[in-house]
């Protein structure tokens, strides 16, 4: 392929290798603006389903001429072949305007703020988001409904998703199960068994298209960096991504250097976190420049203002939805502290006693002290915080740390107040507590006894030893079979899951704890389950055992079952000790304020962090003991740790200006005219691209996804009896298919271990239908309680997906429907809508950026009237027209040879109309590619001069300067290889391609 | 006019645009017109070729040249060698963005011109080059 021929495109039927080929997919091949990867699937008998991808510099391509097209009759009754070709054509166009339209694409009930997120992603020129939600809103749902929208476009063909260990399947599934996208799952063992099965000089990141795999896995940069630096992905998804912010020193940050390396091979990139920064405004403009290294000027990232960060990211509130949410947020009650209180038993008070008598001590001596830092906090408060929790829990601590000090020095006043400590810990368990008593009471009050009808309870408790004799003494009281085997934990009815529950069994748990019909009733979680993972599916109690002294903590927790799509109000309940011993009574007024401060900010537009501005549990769990419960100030809750003499810390300005940001991008979110081309383009610099092009948004569709799927099936059955296509089966609203051979290998369904890996249409191998039967339904509610089943029944797979276009099923139907019409041929009918002697020729036609990625995408018909006249008409039009849907097969020979006279004529004109919509395009495109190689120019101007300057403060030959002087490199780099990508990308070919693909002739 | 020299310049537009004063400084009013109609065509011709070559910036520019050079008496003599330099920069394809390869193309030499024409003490002549972003 020549720059000077018409560009290749996807659905182009082409000659390579003396096979023929579908194109499925052209990328610029990354060597010259000239070269390209041509994906196809093999269509003849030699190479028929095969993948392969041809690079234009090496291998000869002959796409086929429209020119020469030869006309077929169709036989077919109904004309049914040239209906499901037109149809499969129809659904190879891919969406080139920027309006989300995901009606029928998935289930899911997308609320506005949700297709906020849609639109502003696709109005970018390149995708770049951070979703900063706050937890529990959703944003995994909205990663799902911007790729559904980018796989529309041709712009998510290869993904790649970043995700912590506990949260692979959850994320895998929910895309499967609600979106059709199918992600495989990697792990370092799947990663060295595949390279195995591959090739040695195969890129194992090239083999599947679409993949998930922990950032744990993938952040042994120096492991990977050779193969991720030759893989490029459409779009890479980094969840929980403050994880990837790095940490004071960046660089030596392995995530942090992932997702910068990943930044720079992706086309478009989605960053998700309920925590996007840390009270600074380094780490969140580290994150921004992760997703666009030319938002902030300052090599620092200290230095912008809102308007600098607006377009990148947005934070939304459970508040600020909560209205259009309704019933899918349902309001969350907490159980009076007086119900969940418990008077501490006399041998409790014993143990305060010990414990105040410590505290009392080291108080002091701390006062007395010039060097108070060196006070250690196990002894001021650990233990106290530990009995809270459990005898167990404390006496195990002040073993170990007697053990510890028995080594160095026995004699020592801490030793002896440990020996107290311990004498009155000895014989307490935590059977005989007042806290076990209190949630025994509690358990009660649900009608929770372990049986069947018990609801499911999540019990969090900071301490593993807690856990553990918490877990042991529930199942022992109710009678329960219990083992602390981690293999048996997602098969009994109280579990545990913590820190070191290894990962596969952590999901079991999980999965079993969010499946109805699994036996486990309650999950007893140290904090480990308080990040990211969605418990709220059969769930709404929690019970917090004891008490973490932070909000962060408080609220994580709490956010596993008071998320959007929780429809039962969420119960809360914190179970709490009152003791007489004076040290400590002062203590429950900042315990109740804690719990009430949690509870404010759930019905505010804030975040948990911006409390008290530390932004890390740790840190505020030590400021509370130091500032609040040992200096008795029951007001510590209510002023921000960190200020200054003004009043206010970065953290104030950061958040103010992130409030600031957001709301100004909402409020453009929200104008009717966001994005039209008036100029008031809503900061993107986006044109309104459909105003031209008014078809190139709407989906024009023959048939629907069922009919499509039942229909396209049925022909290839009848055409190939010899391929063994079983008949599909309709049971009620279902429709079962049982994968035929080559369904299954384009599935990836390895049958026996020598076979090929066809990793660019595989689906997860967790998701297989059992017997191979593939289960549809286009009933959304019916998809919706599939999902819900499975939860109930087998966990996270769904059993019955939706039927859509995007369904692996529906696209190798699509693909091999298109098949049946031979290369440079198209079917001719006759309609007797049409005049005598009247020829309509349709097409759909594609103009190209330099990279291959469709830009324009048309359908259209060229029509030669009675007495010469030539018509353009859009193709929906016509097919309307003349009814296709409907027609009948009269059997009537059309007059090929007149007919094919016409279409050297009819490919010209097609060409022509396609070069004005290509005139159009430009119009429209060049503007923001202006705006943005201004915008770019400018900020590397800006980063240059900063740089100059450090140097020059600095001097030439310190350390430092020979860094910046790279940076300097680097930048223009950047900007060179941005400026490449636009220039690629938005950048109309030459030469517009067109396909003939029906010919129509009157009757009349 | 209280300078020198064209102010408001990066330091490598400036230098560009001493060494075209100098290139240029005997030139001929006819020649400046010339070169720049000349010049003119070859950018129609490649935005014939790519869309992406800013046409019309660039006949604002030719606009802004033309009146310089008919209204040339009126230009003050220390401003002439560097609006003579201001021409030779424009018909310069490879400077400091490439006339017929970059988007912005012709937005340094839009740059040059509005500083030679303030010091001409000429801003009625000068061009916003975000004005002339869409085809």
């Amino acid at each position: 392929m020549t720059s000077n021929q018409a560009p290749i495109t996807p659905g182009t039927r082409i000659i390579c290798r003396d096979a023929e080929w579908l194109v499925t997919r052209v990328d610029a091949s990354g060597y010259s603006i000239d070269d390209f990867e041509v994906h196809c699937v093999g269509t003849d008998d030699l190479v028929r389903g095969h993948q392969s991808i041809f690079l234009t510099q090496l291998d000869t391509i002959v796409p086929a001429d429209p020119g020469k097209t030869q006309l077929i009759q169709d036989n077919s009754n109904g004309y049914k072949l040239s209906k499901l070709f037109i149809g499969a054509q129809l659904r190879q166009m891919p969406a080139t305007g920027l309006e989300p339209d995901l009606d029928g694409l998935g289930v899911f009930n997308p609320m506005d703020f949700q297709l906020a997120a849609v639109k502003h992603a696709l109005k970018q020129l390149r995708p770049r988001l951070l979703l900063a939600d706050a937890v529990g809103l959703g944003k995994t749902i909205q990663v799902g409904m911007i790729l559904t929208e980018l796989i529309r476009r041709g712009r998510g063909v290869r993904i790649l998703i970043l995700a912590k260990k506990s949260m692979l399947t959850q994320f895998q599934s929910e895309l499967w199960n609600r979106f059709n996208i199918p992600i495989v799952r990697l792990d370092s063992v799947g990663i060295a068994r595949m390279r195995l099965k591959i090739p040695a000089n195969k890129n194992p990141f090239e083999v599947y298209q679409r993949v998930i795999i922990s950032i744990d896995t993938l952040k042994n940069v120096g492991r990977y960096e050779h193969f991720l630096k030759r893989t490029h992905w459409d779009v890479v998804i980094i969840d929980e991504a403050h994880n990837v912010a790095g940490a004071s020193v960046p660089e030596k940050h392995q995530s942090y250097r992932l997702a910068r390396l990943l930044s720079r091979h992706t086309d478009s990139m989605l960053l998700t976190t309920a925590t996007p920064h840390n009270g600074k405004k380094e780490t969140f403009g580290r994150l921004i420049s992760l997703l666009d290294p030319s938002a902030i000027p300052d090599p620092a990232f200290k230095a912008y203002d809102s308007d600098d960060i607006k377009n990148f990211f947005l934070m939304r509130f459970k508040e600020d939805i909560r209205k259009e949410a309704g019933k899918m947020l349902a309001p969350r009650m907490v159980i009076p502290i007086s119900d969940t209180s418990i008077a501490a038993t006399p041998a409790e008070e014993i143990v305060f006693n010990a414990l105040a008598g410590l505290r009392t001590a080291l108080v002091k001596d701390r006062q007395d002290s010039e060097n108070s830092k060196r006070q250690n906090h196990l002894l001021l408060y650990g233990l106290y915080k530990m009995f809270l929790s459990s005898p167990e829990a404390c006496l195990n601590t002040v073993e170990n740390r007697m053990g510890k000090l028995n080594k160095d020095n026995a004699d020592s006043h801490e030793y002896r107040q440990l020996e107290t400590i311990a004498d009155s810990l000895s014989g307490l368990k935590i059977k005989n507590t007042s806290r076990y008593t209190v949630l025994k009471k509690q358990l009660k009050a649900i009608c929770w006894n372990g049986e069947k009808e018990s609801p499911r309870v999540l019990i969090f408790t900071e301490y593993r030893k807690t856990q553990e004799v918490l877990a042991s003494a529930i199942a022992s009281d109710f009678k329960l079979k219990y083992s602390l085997k981690f293999e048996k934990q997602a098969k009994q009815v109280v579990s545990i899951i913590h820190g070191g529950t290894p990962d596969t069994h952590l999901m079991e748990t999980v999965e079993a704890f969010a499946t109805g019909s699994a036996p486990i009733r309650m999950l007893v979680a140290t904090d480990v389950a308080s990040e990211g993972i969605n418990l709220h599916h059969e769930c709404h109690h929690i019970i917090h055992f004891d008490l973490p002294w932070s909000i962060i903590t408080l609220i994580q927790r709490n956010g596993r079952i008071d998320r959007l799509g929780q429809e039962q109000s969420p119960v809360l309940r914190y179970l709490m000790v009152d003791t007489d011993q004076g040290v400590f009574k002062g203590d429950k007024a900042i315990f109740e304020r804690l719990i009430d401060k949690v509870e404010e900010i759930n019905s505010l537009r804030c975040s948990g962090e911006s409390v008290l501005k530390l932004y890390d549990s740790k840190e505020e769990e030590a400021y509370i003991a130091d500032q609040g419960i040992l200096s008795g100030n029951i007001n510590v809750l209510d002023v921000p740790a960190s200020q200054n003499s003004n009043g206010f810390s970065e953290a104030d300005f950061l958040e103010d200006m992130l409030r600031d940001a957001s709301l100004s991008l909402e409020a453009e979110l929200k104008r009717p005219d966001y994005g039209s081309e008036d100029g008031q383009d809503g900061g993107t610099g986006q044109p309104d691209f459909d105003a031209l092009t008014p078809s190139q948004n709407q989906r024009y569709r023959l048939f629907s996804d069922k009919e499509f799927f039942l229909q396209g099936y049925k022909y290839l059955s009848e055409t190939h009896p010899q391929a063994g296509f079983l008949p599909i089966q309709e049971k009620g609203k279902v429709m079962i298919l049982t994968a035929p051979k080559d369904l299954r290998r384009r599935l990836g369904k390895q049958e026996n271990p020598n076979d090929a890996i066809f990793g660019a249409t595989a689906i997860p191998m967790e998701s297989w239908p059992r017997n191979d039967q593939f289960r549809l339904t286009d009933d959304v509610k019916q998809a919706d309680l599939a999902v819900k089943a499975a939860r109930n029944m087998s966990g996270y797979w769904s059993q019955e997906l939706l039927c859509t276009e995007q369904h692996p099923v529906l696209l190798w139907i699509k693909e091999r429907i298109l098949m049946e019409i031979e290369r440079e041929q198209a079917p001719i009918i006759i309609s007797n809508k049409l005049k005598k002697e009247e020829l309509c020729f349709c097409f759909i036609g594609q103009v190209s950026s330099k990279s291959g990625n469709p830009l324009v995408v048309n359908g259209h018909a060229v029509s030669f009237l009675q007495g010469g006249e030539v018509i353009r008409q859009e193709l929906s039009q016509v097919l309307e027209a003349i009814d296709f849907q409907h027609m009948d097969n009269q059997g009537l020979e059309p007059n090929l040879k007149a007919a094919g006279l016409l279409i050297h004529s009819a490919v010209k004109e097609s060409l022509s109309y396609l070069k004005e919509l290509k005139k159009n395009r430009d119009k429209i495109l060049l503007g923001p590619i202006r705006k943005e190689s201004r915008r770019l120019k400018k900020w590397c101007r800006k980063r240059e001069s900063l740089l100059l300057g450090l140097i020059q403060k600095h001097g030439e030959s310190a350390k430092k300067s020979k860094v910046w002087k790279q940076d300097i490199q680097e930048i223009q780099a950047y900007v060179k290889d941005r400026e490449n990508w636009l220039h690629n990308r938005f950048i109309t070919t030459q030469e517009p391609s067109t396909r003939l693909i029906l010919v129509i002739q009157g009757k009349e | 006019m209280s300078e020198l020299f064209p102010a408001g310049l990066m330091n490598y537009e400036f230098e560009i645009l001493c060494n075209c004063s100098k290139a240029a400084c005997n030139w001929t009013i006819n020649e400046m017109k010339e070169k720049t109609d000349q010049y003119f065509s070859s950018i129609e011709k490649a935005h014939e070729r790519n869309s992406i070559v800013n046409v019309n910036l660039a006949a604002a520019i030719v606009e802004s040249i033309h009146s310089v050079c008919l209204d040339w008496k009126t230009i003050p003599e220390i401003a002439r060698p560097w609006c003579k330099g201001m021409v030779q920069y424009f018909i310069k394809t490879d400077d400091d963005e490439n006339d017929l390869e970059s988007p912005i193309g012709f937005d340094d030499d839009a740059g040059v011109l509005n500083a030679c024409l303030k010091f001409a003490g000429r801003p009625d002549l000068c061009v916003d080059p975000e004005a002339y972003d869409d085809l």
